[in-house]
């Protein structure tokens, strides 16, 4: 429970630091309070007695033990009207701003709606608008491009396979490839670096399993980095037999001795597609140089 | 095709909602509005997809029998409601035969004040146009497109693992085996032949956006009752709202402009604003049909969720301030 609460606790500072959002809409629930409108007023006070609990620590805690620990912190304030109160007191305070300057006296209210305006964006937190979302968008694009060559190049070959596609690869393909296609199967999931992705399963990964994601780790940095390639270069050849593998994809910048020592040790020749290096290891031989 | 989807979407969700407001009010549907049938349409769709989930997961059908279910159901139900509309019409059409029944009086007129709404339209629409490229998807603890191409490959509702394609050792949580969402977006991306990114991605979060206007509408209406400026007015602040919380993850703006198709999004941006409107209009059977709906999609502590809490929040609140206004008033009468 101590553990709850101080992550109930660390989680409203976060949650403080996110915007002001919820600064404005402390002080229009105050607002509402001074005026007391007459109407709505258990929404109003519904609104601030969730509000008190979401922020003290203790009952926050309660809060998210009812919400079940698979949520954090911030979505406790899912039981406040924060939206709901916020676009009712800011209409509230439009309106009277509108009744209280009236014919010639009407460029002050429109001075204090361009202040009220300007007061709600700069509480806002518009986030990393392109930048963020692009070059995830890019990776996901390169990572479709590479298992759509893979597929393309295999089924084309003089030994396709009959058995559906197993892959180890690295972490932008093995996120994509069941995506694409949900008939592609693959060594290890996006639960083995997104935590939260944990949760949905009762399964872990072997150490065996684990071993082979961080290998795929130092090959995929292995271009610019002496020290991912020297742990790169022992490949481990029988977990990844073990794994059931079928397909093993590299990035296309890895250097030439990782592609040689990964064909020595897998006994099966590197392909070379856009955008990768891929080996197939069922043993039925693979295609040299397309 | 995903237009159909949308007309058709709309269309069987506003004639359903419409027949089980209008049943459960004796034929007048005075005081409902458009958007609560097209709300509570959308509600009993998903609980008809929880259906169909549990029929693959607990009765061992597989997704294509699911499926026929599903669609069983949805035309089923869309007959029926057709049937009770046609009823209704005839109904008011005897009655009004006779000129002195006609009743009269004010309603809510559009006519001029619509202009009022050109604003939050255009806002709502330029966000389901960003929505609607599915460019910024926030795919971090979501695996929905995996499960529901897991769903499609495997034909079978809860099969392997949807991130590796392998048998489950252990097992998932049964908590989690439960929710719908997945079957119900395979269902219908197989129906509609859309593919799965896109109808994930894509076509859902902008549904999510045009319900969450609806449900934000009920409560504007609630609010300003003939004051077409105020409820344009709410409905932009509202909007704006979202835009200035897309920067943190957990904001109800985030949710819906970069995971419009999760459980939690739906929930945060459309069950529970439309709770509060319904708790506000004092309409509380219909919350069942949100506290139903929230089980069915999102992770809740054995069904009770953030619908049921606020409900219950609210009733309470309801009453503290009735008996608080009652004391004070017989204290001033004494």
């Amino acid at each position: 429970m101590t553990e709850l609460i101080q992550n109930a606790w660390l989680g409203w500072q976060a949650y403080k630091e996110s915007g002001r959002l919820i600064a404005l809409f402390l002080l229009v629930l105050l607002v509402l309070w001074l005026w007391k409108t007459g109407q709505e007023g258990s929404l109003r006070f519904y609104a601030t007695v969730l509000a008190v609990l979401c922020i003290c620590p203790v009952t926050a805690a309660l809060l998210m033990q009812y919400q079940t620990r698979f949520y954090d912190y911030q979505w406790i304030w899912s039981y406040v009207p924060v939206t709901i109160v916020t676009a009712w007191g800011a209409v509230l305070v439009a309106d009277r701003i509108r009744s209280a300057y009236r014919g010639r006296e009407r460029y002050k209210a429109y001075g204090l709606f361009v202040l009220l305006a300007a007061v709600f964006l700069l509480c806002g937190n518009f986030g990393n608008a392109s930048g963020q979302w692009a070059e995830e968008r890019a990776d996901r694009d390169s990572a479709v491009q590479i298992l759509t060559a893979v597929t393309e190049s295999i089924a084309t070959s003089e030994n396709p396979h009959s058995e559906a596609l197993c892959i180890l690869g690295p972490r932008n393909v093995i996120s994509e490839a069941r995506r694409l296609d949900g008939g592609i199967r693959t060594v290890y999931g996006r639960d083995m670096w997104d935590l939260h992705l944990g949760a949905y399963s009762y399964d872990v990964y072997d150490d065996g399993t684990q071993q082979l994601y961080e290998w795929m780790n130092a090959v995929e940095t292995s271009a610019g980095d002496g020290e991912a390639l020297a742990s790169a270069l022992e490949v481990p050849g029988d977990e990844i037999r073990k794994s059931g593998a079928n397909c093993l994809i590299v990035p296309a910048d890895v250097p030439k001795e990782l592609v040689q020592a990964i064909e020595e040790e897998l006994q099966v020749p590197a392909v070379f597609a856009p955008g990768c290096v891929y080996y197939r290891i069922s043993g039925e031989g693979g295609d040299q140089n397309e | 095709m995903e237009t159909l989807f949308y007309v058709t979407a709309v269309i069987g969700c506003a004639v359903i909602g419409k027949s089980i407001w209008d049943l459960s009010q004796r034929g007048s549907s005075g005081k409902a509005d458009p958007a609560d049938y097209v709300l509570t349409g959308t509600m009993v769709f998903l609980l008809l997809g929880e259906a169909a989930h549990l029929a693959g997961l607990l009765g061992g059908m597989d997704f294509t029998a699911c499926k026929r279910l599903f669609l069983l159901g949805a035309a089923g139900l869309f007959l029926a409601g057709c049937a009770v509309q046609g009823r209704l019409l005839l109904q008011r059409k005897r009655i009004s035969r006779n000129p002195a029944d006609k009743v009269t009086g004010k309603t809510d007129q559009f006519d001029r004040k619509g202009v009022y709404y050109l604003l939050p339209l255009t806002i709502a629409l330029g966000v389901m146009c960003v929505v609607g490229q599915g460019a910024s998807v926030y795919l971090q603890g979501d695996m929905t497109v995996e499960t529901v191409n897991t769903i499609l490959a495997q034909n079978a509702v809860t099969s392997v693992n949807p991130l590796t394609g392998e048998a489950y050792r252990l097992g998932m949580p049964m908590r989690l085996k439960v929710l719908c969402l997945p079957t119900l977006y395979a269902i219908l991306a197989d129906c509609f032949s859309v593919g799965t990114t896109d109808f994930v991605w894509r076509v859902v979060p902008v549904l999510t956006v045009a319900f969450c206007l609806l449900a934000f509408w009920t409560v504007a209406k609630h609010f300003f009752s003939g004051e077409h400026d105020k409820r344009a007015l709410f409905l932009c602040v509202v909007l704006v709202i979202f835009l200035l919380g897309d920067g943190f993850f957990g904001m109800d703006g985030f949710g819906l402009l970069h995971g419009g198709f999760l459980g939690v999004t739906i929930r945060q941006a459309v069950l529970v604003p439309y709770t509060f409107g319904l708790l506000l209009r004092k309409k509380r059977i219909c919350v069942l049909l949100c506290i139903l709906t929230e089980m069915c999609m999102v992770w809740t502590l054995y069904g009770f969720g953030v619908c049921a809490l606020v409900t219950v929040g609210m009733l309470l609140t309801d009453w503290l301030v009735g008996w608080w206004r009652r004391r004070t008033a017989g204290k001033e009468q004494a």
